[in-house]
């Protein structure tokens, strides 16, 4: 296994928490995994985006340009990304935010209503955890036990979201199978 | 050994931390502040002190200051702020005191920009301020060899006395990755270590010198240690070298990413391989000279400046025998596999 993940949204999505959460489940299954934020002119409100690789073997360029996998939770980032998936690979669109609709030819696309999916779960704000639902199921890139072990311990001190986030997951489980 | 999932600014401020270091100052400047806001709570809890100093001047000396105690010390910070260190690295170096020195290099000259770049090469190794020193200087390619190396950086202080740098650039500092954390030490005040106490012996901690020839001998020792360096010290990677007609030669994030383009280079067919040096000085010349001619036909120098400085130290190691050739990106954009993998093709192209 060696995929590249570009994920990208607006500051507060959970863009950033929803890399990182990747990651460790990666690290946590014994797996190599980088993370690199988007960092510069970045302003709340403003796009942000982070690179992840997960590797069985050695990573080498922490940063693409094209990805396997690419989510989008907002519409400047599917403008931004829409062409940055390579042959083959798949784009994860949350379709609360995205309207637009088109074909683009060689591209997977998974379309996930993902904030409303979140509200449905009990926190509209868990919308990030119904795209890490959709990309576990979609990938398996590794047990979806895995990363709700993950999910528990970096909440280990939201115990009170715990509950919606765990909904929010197993919801969107179901929409990348 | 701990497994940890880490960004590489605190990764290295940790690693510091288990290699002994007990002081730090230092001014916030991106992309390295993860490394002072961690030590600002981290150090209190190993008995240690952070200042977050009113300037990068103030805090080299302050560096000074708790070296010359005995205090294993550290500062970090990125290109233009390493540049308002320089008189005091060059103090450090000449009052025979151990320091860290990390940078976490950005994009220049100037103020320049918060991106990453690898343009403090010359700089790191051939005059980091005035005088003639030379520190160690090692470059990480991961997180994990960031942290590795910090490690080691307070023994090679500690051994030679002289400050040692760190050279990382913003890639390495800010992304995150896996890292095996080594274990605890403590660093011993040495004899030479001024305690402050009433019964002291004279001890001298000075980074002058009156006499034309005490100075000119403590030069001369200098030279020696540099030399040694090169004797015992250089390291570097081979990478896919054996039967590689095109060496690429690079060091840090961008021998990393270079990586990537080999195994795809490979899959083509082209025969390509790296040496990528890890202690930028002492520089890994003989491992450029012993490169076999008669199969090596080209040297691709890739890094993150505008124009090459590396090639400087390749051309030394080569003596004019291979023929070398750059790619560079700067500015603050990160080079990516896909254009280096394009100047390969296009070496490729040339060597028919």
């Amino acid at each position: 296994m060696y995929i590249n993940i570009i994920m990208a949204g607006f500051g507060g999505q959970g863009v950033l928490t929803l890399g990182k959460l990747v990651c460790l489940a990666a690290d946590s299954a014994g797996k190599n995994a980088t993370f690199f934020p988007s960092y510069g002119g970045e302003q709340r409100g403003g796009t942000c985006n982070c690179t992840v690789v997960i590797s069985d073997e050695e990573i080498g360029t922490p940063i693409v340009n094209k990805a396997d996998y690419i989510i989008v939770m907002n519409e400047p980032s599917y403008d931004k990304f829409k062409n940055s998936v390579v042959s083959g690979g798949t784009l994860i669109i949350n379709e609360s935010q995205i309207h637009k609709s088109e074909v683009l030819e060689g591209i997977n696309q998974v379309r996930v209503k993902s904030d409303d999916i979140a509200a449905e779960a009990g926190n509209r704000l868990a919308s990030n955890m119904v795209m890490l639902g959709a990309f576990t199921g979609f990938t398996k890139f590794v047990g979806e036990d895995v990363v709700k072990e993950i999910i528990k311990e970096s909440m280990s001190s939201k115990k009170q979201y715990l509950e919606t986030n765990l909904n929010a997951f197993e919801k969107g489980l179901g929409q990348g199978e | 050994m701990e497994r940890k999932f880490m960004k590489g600014n605190e990764a290295i401020a940790e690693a510091a931390v288990r290699a002994g270091c007990k002081f730090f100052a230092g001014y916030p400047i991106t992309p390295q502040n993860e490394i002072p806001e961690y030590l600002s709570w981290r150090l209190r809890e190993v008995g240690g002190d952070f200042v977050q100093a009113e300037s990068e001047v103030s805090a080299i000396n302050m560096v000074y200051g708790a070296a010359s105690s005995g205090k294993p010390s550290m500062t970090s910070s990125s290109s233009t702020g390493i540049s308002l260190k320089a008189e005091g690295m060059s103090y450090l170096a000449q009052a025979k005191l151990p320091a860290v020195i990390i940078n976490v290099g950005r994009c220049g000259p100037g103020l320049g920009g918060i991106l990453p770049a690898q343009s403090d090469y010359l700089f790191a190794t051939k005059a980091s301020g005035h005088g003639g020193f030379k520190m160690i200087v090692f470059a990480p390619s991961t997180v994990q060899e960031a942290v590795d190396l910090t490690y080691k950086s307070f023994d090679y202080a500690y051994r030679d006395r002289n400050p040692v740098m760190v050279l990382a650039d913003g890639v390495v500092g800010i992304m995150m990755e896996s890292v095996e954390l080594p274990d605890f030490k403590e660093i011993k005040a040495p004899d030479w270590a001024l305690s402050g106490t009433e019964n002291e012996e004279l001890k001298e901690i000075i980074p002058m010198c009156w006499s034309g020839e005490d100075l000119e001998r403590d030069n001369i020792e200098m030279a020696k240690m540099f030399r040694r360096w090169e004797e015992n010290d250089v390291q570097y990677e081979e990478y896919m070298l054996e039967d590689a007609e095109i060496v690429i030669a690079s060091y840090g994030t961008s021998a990393r990413i270079c990586k990537t383009v080999i195994k795809e280079a490979r899959k083509q067919g082209i025969k390509i391989g790296m040496l990528r040096p890890i202690t930028l000085n002492p520089f890994p010349y003989k491992a450029f000279e012993k490169l076999d001619k008669s199969i090596v036909r080209k040297i691709l120098i890739v890094e993150m400046t505008i124009p090459s400085q590396m090639i400087e130290d390749v051309e030394l190691g080569v003596k004019g025998q291979i023929e070398i050739d750059t790619f560079g990106r700067s500015g603050g954009v990160v080079i990516s596999p896909e254009e280096i993998l394009n100047k390969v093709l296009e070496v490729k192209e040339g060597l028919k």
